[in-house]
């Protein structure tokens, strides 16, 4: 029997996969990115982390300490040991401003927030060797609201996106993202979406 | 370590206070290279948990920092 009524498949607005930058704050469609509980057909729609500006406190911080030193000249507060230990005493402390740079760059690279085509995924590393993976499905969703405020935030445009879902995980925030404006729209479209694939019985 | 034992120590201690000092020193870079030890552990575990974002040169950076902590460690034991 012909179908009376054939809904027309919208066509969903979507860019083309990009060429990925590993270090970039916000990626559509990223190549070659996997996460650990990813499916086989599971796509990542959007990856988000902390925008690059959210680094500049830690990053003065170094200089602070690569400096340091030097400062040694003019405030001798090591003079009372011998030469040697002064000189181990150096190498210590600069390798100690290595860790902290590698374990800061580490933290920012990793902690990170995902959207697929199924759901959405925060990643997150708290601490040395502990992590936590939270995940909602995107037809749990329930409100989204974007958070921007102060001068900084506005100027580079970032902010928090908070997602209320009805999972285990009341409420993931996704901190600091560039676009966050973008990020919502992106949600609210899938949302939209999964609800259409709801109503017209498509399961994926 | 008996009574002897330890009266020779800390008469070695008092004449040359810097052992002790040597000792904290071998002490903080012991707990250095297990904090680097850690570190390689954690650059896999984050690279198992987000493959494809810059897997080599972070794996070669964990690597060098506990060669540099392995090799800190030991020119502490020698120079100090």
């Amino acid at each position: 029997m012909p179908d009376i009524f054939v809904a027309k498949k919208k066509p969903v607005k979507t860019s083309p996969p990009q060429k990925t930058n590993a270090l970039a704050a916000f990626i559509k469609k990223p190549k070659n990115i996997n996460f650990e509980t990813q499916e086989k057909k599971e796509e990542i729609v959007l990856f988000l982390r902390r925008h690059w500006i959210t680094n500049v406190p830690w990053v003065l911080v170094i200089v602070l300490m690569l400096v340091a030193p030097v400062f040694l000249r003019f405030f001798p507060l090591l003079d009372f040991l011998p030469g040697r230990f002064q000189f181990i005493t150096l190498i210590g402390w600069y390798l100690l401003t290595t860790a902290v740079v590698f374990e800061k760059f580490l933290s920012w690279l990793f902690n990170v927030n995902i959207i697929t085509d199924e759901r959405i995924v925060d990643i997150d590393f708290p601490s040395l060797l502990y992590r936590e993976i939270s995940s909602a499905k995107i037809d749990q969703v329930q409100d989204i609201s974007t958070k921007v405020g102060g001068f900084i935030r506005s100027l580079f445009n970032y902010g928090d996106v908070l997602i209320q879902t009805a999972g285990t995980e009341p409420e993931i925030c996704f901190e600091a993202v560039p676009q966050p404006g973008q990020v919502a729209k992106i949600l609210n479209q899938m949302m939209l979406e999964e609800e259409q694939e709801k109503i017209e019985g498509r399961v994926r | 370590m008996n009574s002897e034992q330890l009266i020779e120590f800390l008469t070695k201690l008092a004449a040359n206070p810097w052992i002790l000092l040597k000792i904290l020193f071998l002490v903080a870079f012991l707990i250095y290279v297990a904090f680097a030890v850690i570190v390689v552990r954690q650059v896999n575990l984050m690279i198992k948990t987000l493959d494809g974002v810059l897997n080599l040169p972070l794996r070669m950076i964990a690597w060098i920092h506990l060669l540099a902590a392995l090799i800190v460690f030991v020119l502490a034991v020698v120079i100090l």
